[in-house]
């Protein structure tokens, strides 16, 4: 695990594909660790320097297309704060996530929620239900 | 010689999305539930990040769907694995959340909401065949309200 951890009082996102989300409202999918990862890959949101998450969820949707990925309009960003993330993992599964911050070369405000597994459904659950959701365009 | 299947055999024989589809449409299931399946299908011939539909996990969804035709219309998705995955609110704030493995378990979590008198979010989950888990949630089948 390496990288700091993210202030409790800052915001997390994550773009979820049209196939995990339904009319806006995300599905336990989208906080979905693989198999063969130990964490689940998220944008630092302050880091940007953005304080309105709707204008925020739009440029990390810009920064992940710059990356070559497909964000797709029908798609949505996820954004939860780290506090409550910890503490829906906690309640859920008695388990102490992290949430770090990793910048990458290509994608300074990457970051990873650390600590659970993919065999973890009931914190994937409780993380979508207590995220917001926003367009990515 | 004449056989006769029954219906999750019938489902089984299925050799396509599409044919689950049109099976589930000839039983009459909700459209809207046939028509999400539908586009859940054809995303994948668009976008290469998008999972395809697992069969045997649709097909294990719809006969769990055809055998229960008195829950409300849930919220319908795909595992990164292709695998059928659904979700519902009830009217309490809880979340029924589940995904159907190929072999017939279900992989199913509840999140509780928070309250005054419950202000830590509370779970309920597990790993059960599809009578097991009803059971299991038997509490909160009866409030769940439709996507």
């Amino acid at each position: 695990m390496t990288g700091k951890d993210i202030p409790t009082g800052d915001h997390i996102c994550r773009y979820c594909k049209p196939s995990s989300t339904v009319g806006g409202k995300l599905m336990a999918e989208a906080f979905q660790i693989r198999r063969n990862e130990d964490h689940l890959s998220v944008n630092w949101i302050e880091y940007l320097g953005v304080q309105d998450l709707a204008s925020a969820a739009v440029m990390v949707s810009e920064l992940l297309r710059g990356r070559g990925y497909r964000v797709k309009p029908s798609g949505r960003m996820a954004v939860i704060g780290v506090g409550t993330a910890m503490s829906a993992a906690l309640d859920a599964a008695n388990k102490r996530i992290r949430i770090r911050h990793v910048p990458r070369p290509d994608d300074e405000s990457h970051a990873g929620i650390f600590g659970y597994t993919y065999d973890d459904y009931e914190i994937a659950a409780a993380l979508a239900k207590q995220s917001q959701s926003f367009r990515t365009s | 010689m004449e056989r006769v299947f029954s219906q999750d055999g019938q489902i089984a024989l299925t050799k396509s999305c599409k044919d689950v589809v049109a099976m589930m449409e000839q039983d009459d299931v909700d459209p809207r539930i046939t028509k999400r399946i539908t586009y859940l299908d054809g995303l994948a011939d668009d976008d290469p990040d998008e999972p395809s539909i697992n069969l045997e996990s649709l097909q294990k969804f719809a006969a769990f769907i055809i055998a229960r035709r008195h829950l409300p219309y849930p919220r319908i998705g795909l595992t990164h694995e292709g695998f059928m995955e659904v979700a519902w609110d009830t009217s309490d704030g809880d979340m029924l959340s589940m995904y159907f493995l190929p072999m017939g378990d279900i992989r199913f979590a509840a999140i509780l909401a928070t309250s005054k008198s419950t202000p830590r979010q509370r779970s309920l989950g597990g790993l059960l065949p599809p009578d097991g888990m009803m059971d299991a949630v038997r509490p909160f089948v009866d409030k769940l309200i439709p996507a």
